[in-house]
């Protein structure tokens, strides 16, 4: 049987948690991703790096709090979770994040990472 | 291995034409389309060094439907099937919409 | 009320398939009564699983499908009970449908 190297994916996240359904959306699809055993990696840029902060209570405003499922990745084999280093510092936030193992990289690492992946979905 | 950016929003409204900057890399082909054209003129086309060679692409219609002139000394000027023919001859595929 | 789960001489919402609509309602008590309306017999090893389902969804705010059950299983219970085999003997129907149902949780989205 030939060998066939698995699929990389990409899953962007772009969004601020709590202002529509896309951070949402992106961890459903990852989840089901995991489930199923694609290899699969979370990037989080630009406004994406909101939902990494500590101390976050989306029930406070009546929105369910799905980061608190970002705790399980590893039940999911989601294990390559990639923060870009500029959109933090854009943002004057440090790197004390609500779930562990998470890597910060500069631009140049980030874009690179990325740019290992066969397919790219951005939410 | 080149990524194909297909940039659909002005950078005066949204973050996206930024953050695809972030990650482009050399011999990267960037595709403006839809809104993605009021991008022409913006001063960030201008920090992307000549140096990192990318192609710079825009959809024909959409720029000209928008009143937008094309420079043709800075973007090659495309329609949809080179879009999609662009899709096969480059490694991966970004959305920044 | 058009579905719901007679207990205690209260109804108790649920969806079609009995689910408990409004988790923070459930008990023990509760889970053996859809047993048995089910004529399902819950044993120690089914509760074991019940429980920890319950506390994965209270901990994650998701309830677990099967491949994550099993590897966070496997974390607090070792190898043994962390095999989908194990968990499909006691829960025919599906662990991650099943157990999720008796320890009062939403049917899980992703359905495997």
């Amino acid at each position: 049987m030939p060998h066939i190297l698995p699929k990389l994916t990409a899953i962007i996240n772009s969004k601020a948690p709590f202002s529509n359904t896309a951070g949402k959306d992106a961890l459903d699809i990852a989840l089901i991703f995991g489930s199923f055993e694609q290899p699969t990696s979370l990037f989080f840029q630009g406004d994406g790096v909101w939902q990494l902060i500590q101390e976050q209570n989306g029930a406070l405003i009546s929105v369910k709090d799905y980061l608190k499922t970002f705790a399980a990745f590893e039940f999911y084999d989601l294990e390559n979770i990639y923060v870009c280093q500029e959109s933090l510092f854009q943002r004057s936030l440090t790197t004390d994040f609500h779930i562990e193992k998470v890597q910060v990289l500069a631009k140049k690492k980030f874009a690179d990472k990325l740019a290992t992946h066969h397919t790219v979905l951005r939410f | 291995m080149p990524t194909l950016h297909i940039v659909r929003q002005s950078t005066f409204n949204s973050d996206d034409f930024t953050q695809c900057l972030q990650v482009l890399r050399n011999n990267d082909v960037i595709v403006f389309i839809d809104d993605g054209c009021y991008n022409l003129h913006h001063p960030l086309i201008s920090t992307i060094g000549s140096e990192a060679n990318i192609q710079l692409s825009v959809i024909d219609k959409h720029a000209k439907a928008r009143g937008i002139t094309i420079d043709e000394s800075l973007y090659t000027i495309i329609n949809m099937n080179n879009l999609v023919e662009l899709t096969l001859t480059t490694n991966r595929v970004i959305t920044w919409q | 009320m058009a579905i719901s789960l007679a207990f205690n001489g209260d109804k108790i919402a649920t969806d079609q398939q009995g689910y408990l609509l409004d988790h923070t309602l459930w008990q023990e008590a509760i889970a053996v009564v859809m047993a048995k309306n089910d004529e399902f017999e819950l044993t120690k090893a089914h509760w074991e699983v019940i429980t920890f389902v319950r506390q994965f969804y209270l901990t994650y705010n998701t309830s677990p499908a099967i491949r994550a059950l099993t590897k966070a299983m496997k974390a607090e219970f070792g190898e043994d009970k962390a095999s989908s085999r194990y968990l499909f003997k006691l829960f025919p129907d599906g662990p991650a449908k099943q157990a999720t149902k008796y320890a009062g949780l939403p049917k899980p989205k992703r359905c495997l």
